[in-house]
């Protein structure tokens, strides 16, 4: 907008140059038009005067009269416009000259300059006789000098009006279009910048204020998205910031971890030599410990054999002692079964007892319930019905009453109707009557003296007339109102209806629920009976059980009776065999105590070669995991050193993260948002 | 005093003096005639006797309305002419000297229709001059059309006029 040439102004200056050209053809033409019938005019007068002194000067030309012709041809000269008049004779004579000089004229500079006089050659006739013609001059200069003045007076209004439209041009665009741009490139500019707290004044002018609004919603949401940025750089600073540290964490585990599995191979590795030789040294000692192991053997044997022998003999004493212990045993666990036995018959008679009062307890409810139920059934079938048909025959009724109320009031309709009719053919009476009367008025008018009796009687009637209008009103008012009610009445008259009808509807439905009811206490009645039977039953049942079980209960006391006797004699039995085990008791401990030392001597031994053989087997098991552990250390050292590198690579990543985010920020945090 | 008989147009009241009134009968539809004027509807048939219709609205410059009024039927020049208006009202009797000279202009009506303004009580009432209601040109248009009629009426409808005289009676 400083030097190159705006749109504004190539606009401006092609409308002011099509202006310009408008307005100089205008101006062209309208000076064309007013010389041309400046020219007409001029020309109509010279004929007009012309003509005017043929017809004069036929007289004096005849007569020869001079003076009068000159007199005539002075009073011509005196309009301004002609410059010469003179008279022909028949013979081509000069009969009279008259001329005169005006000033001279503007030399003003004019296009439309028109020849400077006009000639005008007019016959005298007399009779169709030419005797003579009249020349007479006319000068344009007044013509000329109007036009000069219009294209001085023409150029300064073109001029001073071209001035004003440049004006209001100017101002029109510096108002609407420049300023609310420049506005706008500044705004703008401000936006570019990175302050997006800038918002631009919104226009009257619509298409500006579209373009406004736009800009300000926009810098509204750049605003809001670089807020959000802001935020989430932030945050995702933060986070990268820990995501390194933890990385870090995880590099130094890792490292520590691959020095552990390093160390943890060393191990493994001095353990496979110290088992190796761990393996060596137990395979000389099982060899050696067999050796011991036979000439043990041979010792053995004999001891045990003279063990078997005292072991027999001892198992007899004891077998009998066992056997008299058991039977004691046994019959005391009988003594307490029967007598445990007999309680609980004792308990399960009690129980039942219970049970036979509680099921004679039911059975006279189930038969109360029966009962009842059959009241209940007769009072729903007796009562309930056909207090139901009662209402049902009432609802009937009294539908029946509305039906012939919505007739009456149907009818009643249909009456005031019928009235109304009437009443229009009456209104329709009175205006006649009325158009009558008023005719009759002017019949006893129009009679004079002789219709004054006849003007009374017209009168009359019109006042008539106007009453009956009157009261008809009246009556078409009060039919009205009646009609309004006998709405409002058939309005009731069909609400009562609706309402009995749900009345009805709802006394219809109180029956099927005393059917059914009815239904239920029938079923009801039917079940209380069966179940009443099966009670019956039941109790029979029971008693039976009873008497079963006082018989058991007679069978256990006399089993207990007989198991006590038994016992006293088991006792006595008893003590005989406890005496023979003694003594064959204190044989077999001696035998058995030397037996049992060279028994653990033997055992001992064969514990021992069983030891060795199993600490060679673990030895070379655990050689073998050495093995299998020493390959999985190596395996997870190389994925401890891939892990850790890894996590250095990651580590750099995130530091090259965490700097964009810095830089990103820094830039927001330049922008103005807040 | 005389007697004029009220009535309306457009709620406002006008009377004519009962002396120049031929009868008033209820409304009837005219038959309308050629290169006639607006104001004038058409022809109406009255017991035999054609009458032109004035639509009194369109020649006093109210706006036109469907209002089914009254005719009434005057003697203009010795002429009978129907003036169709909303209703006719009464008839009333005004002193001569309670009748005002007529204003230049009144309520936007030409004074040569307006004879007077008569008062009656509290109510003005616009009394017509009828003999300036139409013009001669006009009264000389309308004799000519109604010669063409009766003629054209007794030769293609000779029935009619008694029909109509039955229908009144």
């Amino acid at each position: 907008m400083k030097k190159e040439i705006t749109l504004a102004t190539k606009f401006t200056i092609i409308l002011l140059v099509i202006f310009f050209i408008g307005q100089t053809l205008g101006f062209i033409l309208f000076v064309l038009s007013v010389r041309g019938s400046m020219i007409d005019s001029l020309n109509e007068k010279m004929n007009r005067t012309g003509s005017l002194l043929a017809r004069l000067s036929v007289n004096p030309l005849l007569e020869k009269n001079d003076a009068l012709l000159n007199t005539y041809l002075e009073e011509i000269m005196r309009d301004e416009d002609i410059v010469s008049a003179a008279v022909f004779g028949r013979d081509e004579n000069l009969l009279g000259h008259k001329s005169k000089v005006l000033p001279h004229e503007s030399s003003m500079i004019n296009p439309f300059q028109v020849e400077p006089f006009f000639k005008n050659k007019t016959p005298v006739t007399l009779k169709s006789e030419k005797i003579g013609y009249i020349i007479t001059t006319a000068s344009t200069r007044k013509i000329n000098d109007e036009i000069s003045k219009y294209i001085i007076f023409g150029t300064i209004y073109c001029g001073v009006l071209l001035i004003v439209v440049i004006f209001l041009v100017s101002e029109f665009f510096s108002k609407n279009i420049r300023k609310p741009i420049s506005d706008f490139s500044v705004a703008a500019s401000k936006v570019a910048a990175g302050d997006f707290t800038v918002t631009v004044q919104p226009e009257k002018n619509p298409e500006m204020k579209i373009l406004t609004d736009g800009f300000n919603s926009m810098t509204s949401n750049l605003k809001n998205i670089f807020q959000k940025l802001y935020f989430t750089v932030n945050g995702m600073t933060i986070t990268v910031k820990q995501l390194n540290l933890f990385v870090d964490r995880i590099v130094k585990r890792t490292g520590k971890q691959t020095d552990a599995t390093e160390s943890v191979i060393s191990a493994v590795e001095k353990a496979e030599d110290s088992q190796k030789k761990i393996l060596n040294n137990t395979h000389d000692l099982a060899a050696f410990s067999q050796d011991n192991s036979s000439s043990f053997g041979q010792m053995d044997a004999t001891t045990k054999e003279i063990s078997e022998m005292t072991k027999e003999l001892s198992q007899y004493s004891s077998e009998v002692y066992f056997t008299s212990a058991n039977i004691l045993a046994e019959a005391k666990t009988i003594t307490k079964e029967a007598e445990e036995f007999l309680k609980s018959t004792e308990g399960i008679s009690s129980s039942i007892e219970e049970v036979s009062a509680s099921i004679k307890e039911i059975e006279s409810n189930t038969k109360e319930s029966a009962n009842l139920t059959l009241l209940v059934r007769e009072i729903a079938a007796d009562t309930g019905m056909l207090t139901v048909a009662n209402a049902m025959g009432g609802m009937d009724e009294i539908m029946e009453s509305v039906d012939k109320t919505l007739g009456l009031v149907n009818d009643l309709k249909t009456r005031s109707r019928d009235v109304e009719k009437v009443l229009t053919v009456m209104a329709d009476v009175t205006r006649q009557t009325n158009l009558l009367s008023i005719n009759a008025a002017i019949l006893a008018a129009q009679a004079g003296e002789y219709g004054s009796g006849f003007a009374v009687v017209a009168d009359e009637i019109k006042t008539l007339t106007d009453r009956t209008s009157s009261s008809a009103k009246e009556i078409a008012e009060i039919i009205k109102t009646i009609q309004k009610k006998i709405a409002e009445l058939s309005h009731v008259a069909n609400n009562n209806k609706v309402i009995v009808e749900k009345g009805t509807a709802l006394i219809v439905r109180t029956g099927e629920g005393f059917a059914e009811v009815i239904n239920s206490a029938q079923k009801s009645s039917a079940m209380a009976k069966s179940i009443q039977r099966l009670i019956e039953e039941q109790a029979k049942e029971i008693l039976r059980i009873n008497e079963a079980m006082d018989v058991l209960a007679k069978i256990a006391a006399h089993v207990t009776e007989v198991v006590h006797n038994q016992e006293n004699k088991s006792v006595q039995l008893l003590d005989i065999a406890g005496k023979f085990k003694d003594i064959s008791e204190l044989i077999d401990i001696s035998t058995k105590e030397q037996n049992t030392e060279s028994n653990m001597m033997t055992r001992n031994l064969e514990f021992a070669n069983e030891m060795i053989k199993n600490i060679d087997h673990a030895t070379s098991e655990q050689g073998k995991t050495s093995e299998e552990i020493l390959a999985v250390a190596i395996k997870a050292k190389e994925i401890c050193n891939e892990t850790l590198a890894m996590a250095r690579e990651m580590a750099e990543s995130f530091n090259t993260l965490y700097a964009e985010a810095e830089t990103l920020k820094r830039e927001i945090e330049g922008l103005k948002i807040e | 005093m005389s007697k004029f008989a009220v009535f309306n147009i457009s709620g406002e009241e006008f009377g004519i003096e009962l002396g120049r009134i031929a009868e008033i009968v209820k409304f009837q539809k005219s038959t309308p005639l050629p290169k006639v004027p607006a104001f004038i509807s058409g022809v109406i048939n009255i017991r035999g006797d054609v009458i032109p219709l004035v639509d009194l609205r369109k020649r006093l410059g109210v706006e036109p309305s469907h209002i089914q009024g009254r005719i009434i039927i005057t003697k203009i020049h010795e002429e009978k002419i129907g003036l169709l208006v909303d209703a006719v009202k009464e008839i009333v009797s005004i002193e001569k000297e309670s009748i005002a000279s007529t204003p230049s202009f009144f309520k936007g009506l030409k004074s040569e229709y307006i004879m007077g303004i008569g008062k009656v009580a509290d109510r003005l009432i616009v009394i017509l001059n009828l003999d300036n209601l139409l013009s001669s040109e006009e009264m000389i248009l309308l004799g000519e059309h109604k010669e063409t009629l009766r003629f054209k009426d007794a030769k293609e409808n000779p029935s009619q006029a008694e029909e109509e005289k039955d229908k009144d009676v």
